[in-house]
């Protein structure tokens, strides 16, 4: 069903690092509002918004946060709305903190769908043929991370029966105890791990230069998302050369010129958003159209 | 003749970084200026690592200390305000040096953010824990290391350092121009985090740091690492 | 020619005084399943490593060892890589990636094999293995079982010749261990590897063997054919390799033995008749009974041979009445305790109708679990794997709570008690003696604890506990140079300091070898003697057969079968002794060999 995840990583890859770039480089607020709007959309497709429902809210915040920062901080802008403690606030100041809190927001929840669609297998693929030696250590380190979390919550079991971890002590007594668990688990893993070395070098590990089972095929569909992509993405940067897609609110706010040629703009800028989200509707289309004519 | 080469072309590549980083300061791309600063810093280290040739056990070495400082915070849970990940970084990086301290900062940041959640962070926070970890294992060999002093006080400014170099990706990336106002708005906003951190460090380093170089040393002489750390 | 020519080797570790293998010589044969036994610290770990360059330990090597004909130091390193597979006794720690597939992968990613090679191999590597189901699971869902599968596949996908097995089922339950070892047995057979491997418990995988090695102090003592091995294990002193034996083999040379003194008394100078008596002994030789089956066919021939000529109904007779006196009485509980008590000691620990469950939506793996254990009892609870031995273990321990029910300490409710107090009354040792060690010796780690515990003072205010647990030894040590069983009794130390009235054991018999496993039992018989009262969770059946007072079963979240040990043996029928499962119909209430030789004589 999640035919996004499935599409070659370099493909989707791309789309997620374009699409980060677009929000610090576009600050329009119409392109702003279209990437917010798809990557939500995404969200609702990709998990029905099961991940970011646990971050949004913190995510907000942090939004909230620079809205308010930046009219406090800046005093740049024609129009003054007032003063407060003898500092000028403007209306310019106030719609670029909006716009800025905006962007952020969109790159916050932009990598949490990136986190869905590019899983750690993935982006080690990407960049194991540049880097081998330093992805295959963050292998080994991501193996080991559940079985660190497991083995610490074991020795805290075992503290606890031997009286540490109450609720009354101290906070220093508390500091105490919790790297007395570290260096339990420290002193464990590290001596343990001996034995993975061993077994590493047992299979040959360093013997040669390795090759890799792990490969994605770039089949016709990801040749053709590929071209719309590239196509797209060539007409949206041109664009952007001429000025496109770019909206400056200081030193006076300016209304929104809409042009026939700032549409055609934004509209490429919009199906290059979409791609995703066809990608995975025409997959859930495709599904209902065999199963009802079976 | 070899190494005038080197010299000539080391030249030429800071020269083109430099024009590089110029224009975009001048076209007000701060967050992309700063990003290629920080990832080719990172990427050199890199670069280094992969052509050298390692013992296995040094591999996962690293994998493991970088592992275990991810997971550190676990049984601090009942302390939110407290950071060991730092002195986990440091001890690895006093006792088998700079490079593997840049690395296990490095990968600590890489591997934790997998589990709670990647962002436009993770490169500032893979650079400032790297360089933790790298700049003690540079001084790990001066005289004014072995004292306890120095030690607390080079883990308090880096309980700050490591705050202030995670505020920049926020400030130039949202901040439009680089207001330092706005910069130091963030610092004030996180000092007390940062100080919390800072003192967490000293209280880690004061009781802990003498036992953990003993157990590291130990670690050492049996992973057969120790002549080829010392050689630095 | 022999696969390995194992020619005078000796090993010493740096920094060693003495040498841990000393000038050994063996050959080992294509397609031997040769089986390395040993008391932990006799060297079979430190053989083993070096019969592979890649692993071999820093350290100084004299002699020489070939494989197939060349030395092993001039092996290629493919052909080293490739053609001697080794597996390590950790299941979790030999695990490089994050999933199986990834992991199956590994080894010939490193050789540099072409994708569609690669492809192939784990195809078939997961056919014979079975395992498709979890092909694509994360490491960490595995169980343990589960993990040294996959080490053993990935090891397997290079298609070697000969496999190192360093006690590999050590830290597995007995269900586990049994398929991976005949999954080992499958391997030897089908594909014609040959196998070496180092292990504990010989029950399991001696059928399987067709040599048997004993190594002690770093000497071969013995290397040859099973049943001679086995013979020669049973000639020596008690308490050498008698430990090592398995249970039936046990019976079968005490048997012999008694026999042998009693011909001899017999016909004292008849030369004649005693070398017939020798060859016939050595003929039997090759008729060792090792399985329940074999040991069955012999004992019943025994049986008869013996009681053909005097009261056959009278025997029936007496077994019915002995059965049925022991039930009512309940002699045997007194009968197995080395302290026994004429009245019945107090109830010390009631666990009442207790319901726990992990987390809300899941299933009560506890369900209205209750039991009681009588002071200085030792009670042995079992239990299938994940059936909540352990869980049920930690909320008497309070390291969990249980939803519903309660558990009392001599009529006081524990989840009521301040949990310093509770600390007091009980010590709860884990499974993994290594979660307890933060210090570089083991004296420091003592004194340490001792501090925590609130005593100021020198070392000689616990030197009672270190002669109890005869620690002198490795008191300098650090705790991960020693050996498991030391290391256990450095745990049990630390415990019983605090002075608990009540000792927790979880599985305290895994990866410990016999010799360990009697000095535990020692030790447990001494603390009951002091009027501990000790629980713990098992597998081990023979052990528990041995030493515990009171048996249950926790199946499907409650306790069932609860009762003295013989009792509880003799009434199941799988969950039982491998002695009970030979002489049942004969002997209803023998459930170890001891028992066996004491009723088998009335």
């Amino acid at each position: 069903m999640n035919d996004f995840k499935h599409l070659h990583p370099i493909i989707s890859f791309s789309y997620f690092f374009c699409v980060i770039l677009f929000s610090f480089m576009m600050k329009h607020p119409l392109y702003l509002l279209v990437i917010c709007l798809t990557t939500l959309c995404l969200h609702k497709l990709l998990d029905g918004g099961k991940a970011l429902k646990k971050s949004v809210f913190y995510y907000a915040l942090l939004s909230l946060f620079v809205m308010i920062l930046n009219p406090i901080f800046s005093s740049r802008g024609a129009t003054i709305l007032g003063y407060v403690f003898d500092h000028q606030v403007t209306l310019e100041s106030i719609v670029y903190g909006v716009l800025l809190a905006v962007a952020l927001f969109n790159v916050l929840i932009l990598f949490k769908a990136y986190e869905l669609v590019i899983t750690p297998e993935k982006f080690l693929y990407l960049f194991g043929t540049m880097l081998p030696k330093l992805t295959f250590m963050i292998h080994v380190s991501i193996r080991f991370v559940p079985v660190f979390q497991r083995r610490l919550k074991e020795i805290m079991d075992i503290q606890k029966t031997q009286g540490a971890f109450q609720q009354d002590t101290t906070r220093r007594q508390k500091m105490k105890e919790g790297m007395e668990t570290l260096r339990t688990l420290i002193t464990w893993s590290l001596e343990s791990s001996l034995q993975t070395a061993s077994s590493m070098r047992a299979r040959g590990y360093g013997i040669g230069k390795r090759s890799s089972a792990v490969h994605y095929v770039m089949d016709s569909r990801d040749g053709l998302v590929g071209i719309c992509m590239s196509f797209l993405l060539v007409i949206v940067m041109c664009g952007y050369v001429y000025g496109l897609g770019t909206y400056d609110p200081y030193p006076q706010l300016q209304p929104l010129h809409l042009s026939a040629l700032f549409l055609l703009h934004l509209l490429c800028f919009c199906l290059f958003l979409c791609i995703p989200i066809f990608v995975l509707l025409k997959e859930r289309l495709l599904w209902h159209y065999i199963r009802s004519k079976m | 003749m070899g190494n005038v080469k080197r010299i000539v072309l080391i030249c030429c590549y800071v020269l083109s970084l430099l024009l590089l980083m110029m224009t975009l300061w001048m076209k007000d791309y701060f967050i992309v200026a700063s990003l290629i600063m920080i990832g080719l810093a990172i990427v050199s280290f890199f670069i280094r690592f992969e052509k050298k040739n390692r013992k296995v056990e040094a591999i996962v070495l690293i994998a493991v200390l970088a592992a275990i400082a991810a997971v550190s915070r676990i049984p601090f849970a009942s302390l939110p305000s407290v950071q060991p990940t730092s002195f986990v970084i440091m001890m690895s990086a006093l006792a088998f040096g700079s490079e593997v301290g840049f690395l296990v900062g490095c990968l600590a940041a890489i591997v934790s953010n997998m589990y709670l959640g990647q962002g436009p962070w993770t490169p500032w926070q893979m650079f400032s824990w790297g360089m933790l970890g790298f700049t003690a294992g540079l001084l790990r060999y001066r005289f004014f290391m072995s004292s306890l002093w120095v030690k607390n006080a080079f883990g308090f400014v880096w309980g700050f350092l490591y705050g202030w170099m995670t505020n920049v990706y926020f400030v130039f990336a949202f901040m439009g121009a680089p207001s330092w106002q706005a910069y130091v708005a963030a610092c004030i906003n996180s000092f007390a985090f940062d100080l919390a951190h800072g003192l967490s460090n000293v209280f880690f380093i004061t009781i802990f740091s003498a036992q953990w170089m003993k157990m590291l040393q130990r670690v050492k002489r049996k992973y057969g690492l120790l002549t080829e750390s010392d050689e630095k | 020619m022999a696969l390995y020519q194992i020619e005078d080797v000796s090993f010493t570790y740096p920094e060693a005084a003495a040498p841990v293998l000393k000038h050994i010589h063996v050959q080992i044969e294509k397609g031997d399943f040769m089986l390395i036994i040993g008391a932990s610290g006799c060297g079979k770990t430190t053989l083993l490593h070096q019969l592979k360059m890649e692993v071999r330990p820093e350290g100084s090597q004299t002699g020489k060892i070939s494989y197939e004909g060349e030395a092993l130091e001039q092996l290629e390193s493919f052909r080293s890589v490739s053609e001697i597979g080794i597996v390590f006794q950790d299941p979790e720690q030999q695990i490089v990636m994050p999933t199986v597939w990834q992991e199956l992968n590994f080894a010939m990613e490193n050789l540099g094999y072409e994708r569609e090679d690669i492809q192939r191999r784990v195809a078939e590597i997961v056919h014979f293995f079975g395992m498709e189901s979890w092909l694509h699971m994360p490491i960490q869902a595995l169980s343990g079982g589960q993990k040294q599968m996959v080490n053993l596949a990935s090891v397997l996908t290079l298609r070697p010749k000969v496999l190192l097995l360093d006690e590999p089922t050590a830290q597995l339950d007995p269900v586990a261990s049994q398929t991976f070892l005949e999954l080992i047995a499958r391997i030897h057979e089908e594909l014609s590897v040959t196998i070496v491997m180092s292990e504990h418990r010989l029950e399991q995988v001696v059928s399987f063997a067709t040599k048997l090695m004993i190594l002690q102090h770093g000497n071969v003592v013995h290397c040859d054919t099973v049943p001679s091995t086995l013979a020669f294990m049973a000639r020596q002193e008690e308490g050498v390799f008698h430990p090592f034996l398995p249970s039936i083999s046990k019976l079968f040379f005490a048997k012999e033995k008694e026999e042998k003194t009693l011909v001899g008394q017999a016909l004292h100078g008849i030369e004649q008749v005693d070398n017939r008596r020798i060859a016939s002994r050595e003929a039997q030789q090759h008729s060792i009974p090792i399985t329940v089956r074999e040991g069955k066919t012999w004992f019943v021939s025994k049986w008869r041979e013996r009681h053909a000529q005097k009261h056959r109904e009278q025997d029936v007779v007496s077994n019915k009445t002995m059965l049925a006196n022991k039930r009512g009485k309940g002699e045997t509980a007194t009968e197995k305790e080395v302290h026994g008590y004429v009245t019945t000691p107090p109830v010390m620990l009631e666990f009442k109708d207790v319901y726990f469950q992990y987390e809300k939506d899941i299933p009560f793996i506890l369900q209205k679990a209750s039991f009681h254990i009588r002071q200085g009892e030792l009670f042995t609870l079992f239990g299938g794997n994940g059936c909540g031995k352990s869980t049920l273990l930690k909320t008497i321990a309070g390291m969990l709570k249980p939803q519903r029910g309660s558990i009392y300490w001599s009529g006081e409710a524990l989840h009521r008690m301040k949990s310093r107090k509770r600390q007091e009354i009980i010590g709860y040792v884990g499974q993994q003696p290594l979660l307890y060690f933060t210090r570089e010796t083991v004296e420091e780690q003592l004194m340490t604890r001792m501090q925590q515990l609130g005593y100021a003072g020198a070392l000689h205010e616990i030197q009672d506990i270190i002669e109890l647990f005869e620690m002198e030894s490795f008191l300098k040590s650090h705790p991960y140079d020693i050996s498991g069983g030391e290391q256990q009794k450095v745990v049990l130390a630390l415990v019983l300091m605090a002075n608990p009235s009540l000792l927790l054991l979880d599985e305290p018999t895994k990866g410990l070898d016999p010799k360990a496993k009697e000095n535990l039992a020692l030790l447990l018989i001494k603390l009951r003697a002091r009027g501990k009262t000790i629980m713990m969770v098992s597998h081990d059946v023979e052990f528990t057969a041995r030493y515990a007072t009171t048996c249950a079963l926790l199946f499907d979240g409650a306790i069932t079968a609860m009762s003295d040990t013989t009792t509880f043996f003799s009434e199941n029928f799988f969950f039982t002794t491998a002695m009970h499962r030979v002489v049942k119909e004969q002997l209803p209430t023998a459930i170890t060999v001891e028992d066996v030789l004491a009723q088998w004589g009335t």
